[in-house]
């Protein structure tokens, strides 16, 4: 959740930055107002400032096109940078109520759900995209999102129906009017479809397993394992194993949910996420978490791959490849100047 | 920025036989070496190559930086990190002890 909002205040800067030089013709005071906030918001140094910002620019306007930034901008300053989720929820709450455009409604109340769950108010999901559903199709990535959030707060039906929606959308067509500018190879294509695919199976057999069927649920996991694209160390590119371990783990299946969740656990992206389940599994098999950490480093040591090796240049021009540092700890690391 | 904080672990384990490779992902040589030089890397530094050279993301399935993997004496990939956070270092530093 975190994570989502934060990137989505960075779009939110950075959308405010490039407008900068934008000049609207017509007279429209919203436009303005707006305008005068894109200045005001480079000049704003603390998130206090930004919040007064999109605060007042809320309240004057509150169904604009920005409605849905705003309410982004004052839930990351307000509701994460201050620590104040229900003085943010209050603002955005009351806005909300007043954006009459499904668009905009969508945006802001996907922004605003974390926000409304964590200040305990129940905020209707179903009733977002069924809005913004009635005025145009939704995209894959809406469909998406809304699975994505739904999953989060246990609302299992809508995530499913969701995940279907964004699963049948991804096909090669959809994928290359979703970029129009983008010329990718039917390769390319190919292998981007296989992963939204296999990333609306995880999401819908996650939702069916919870919905309690069962059979259908491992269906969908089964499915999304075989197409599904994985890292250079063997862990999808999704919730999978995670999702996949833990339905494994209570349908009795211990071994199964060992395996699945040790992937995820000691070579994932976010380890943290799915160790605390490996651990419930290997205690359902052995009685007791004693012993634990040898199972891990041992796991970590029989699954472990070796690296590839390579040659590159170095920026004097020499030859340099991985294998120089047999028998050495070696900690290779790709990185970019920003 | 996540480079300069790998340089006092490098300083620190490099004669109990710890090594760095930094690959570059996408051939910016002209600030990878001003970045390089500014903040007193001395570790190994590689671009990355082109086409059939391509390593970051044809052969290590890069798909965000920074991306890192810790391997052991024995070629082994024993850790995967994404990210660099103000903190990880501690945590990396503990799995480098593990393994020397």
């Amino acid at each position: 959740m975190f994570r989502r909002s934060l990137l989505t205040a960075i779009v939110v800067l950075v959308g405010l930055a490039a407008g900068c030089a934008k000049v609207e013709e017509g007279p429209d005071p919203a436009e303005v107002a707006y305008d005068a906030l894109k200045s005001a918001w480079n000049e704003a140094e603390t998130p206090e400032a930004k919040v007064a910002l999109a605060t007042d620019y809320l309240a004057r306007y509150p169904d604009t096109k920005h409605s849905g930034r705003m309410a982004s901008a004052i839930i990351y300053y307000q509701g994460q940078e201050l620590q104040d989720p229900q003085g943010a929820w209050d603002v955005v709450s009351v806005a909300m109520a007043q954006i009459e455009d499904p668009e905009q409604r969508f945006t802001a109340g996907l922004e605003a759900l974390g926000l409304a769950d964590s200040v305990d108010v129940p905020l209707d999901i179903a009733t977002l995209a069924n809005d913004l559903g009635a005025v145009r199709p939704l995209t894959f990535d809406e469909h998406q999102q809304v699975a994505e959030m739904a999953l989060e707060l246990g609302e299992w039906t809508i995530a499913d129906e969701h995940s279907l929606g964004a699963l049948e959308l991804a096909t090669p067509e959809q994928l290359r009017a979703d970029y129009p500018d983008r010329e990718f190879t039917d390769e390319e294509v190919a292998v981007r479809v296989q992963r939204r695919q296999a990333s609306a199976l995880t999401n819908d057999g996650w939702a069916l397993y919870n919905l309690g069927d069962t059979e259908l649920a491992m269906n969908r996991f089964a499915a999304a394992d075989e197409i599904g694209s994985v890292t250079y160390l063997g862990v999808p590119n999704t919730p999978l194993y995670q999702y996949w371990g833990r339905a494994a783990l209570s349908e009795g299946d211990v071994d199964r949910a060992i395996d699945l969740l040790s992937v995820e656990a000691l070579f994932g992206e976010d380890p943290t996420a799915a160790k605390p389940y490996l651990l419930e599994a290997y205690v359902a098999k052995n009685g007791s978490e004693d012993g634990f950490d040898e199972f891990l480093s041992s796991t970590r040591n029989r699954m472990a791959r070796v690296a590839d090796d390579f040659e590159l240049l170095d920026y004097e021009g020499n030859t340099r490849s991985l294998a120089e540092t047999n028998g050495k700890v070696t900690l290779l690391a790709f990185w970019f100047p920003t | 920025m996540e480079l300069p904080r790998l340089q006092p672990l490098y300083e620190k384990y490099k004669d109990q036989g710890f090594e760095i490779i930094a690959v570059e992902g996408k051939r910016d040589t002209e600030r990878a070496t001003a970045f390089i030089e500014e903040n007193g890397l001395t570790y190994t530094m590689l671009e990355n190559g082109e086409g059939d050279d391509e390593v970051v993301g044809n052969l290590y399935k890069v798909r965000a930086y920074p991306s890192s993997f810790l391997i052991d004496r024995d070629g082994k990939v024993m850790y995967f990190h994404l990210g660099f956070d103000a903190g990880d270092e501690e945590h990396l530093e503990e799995e480098i002890q593990g393994l020397l």
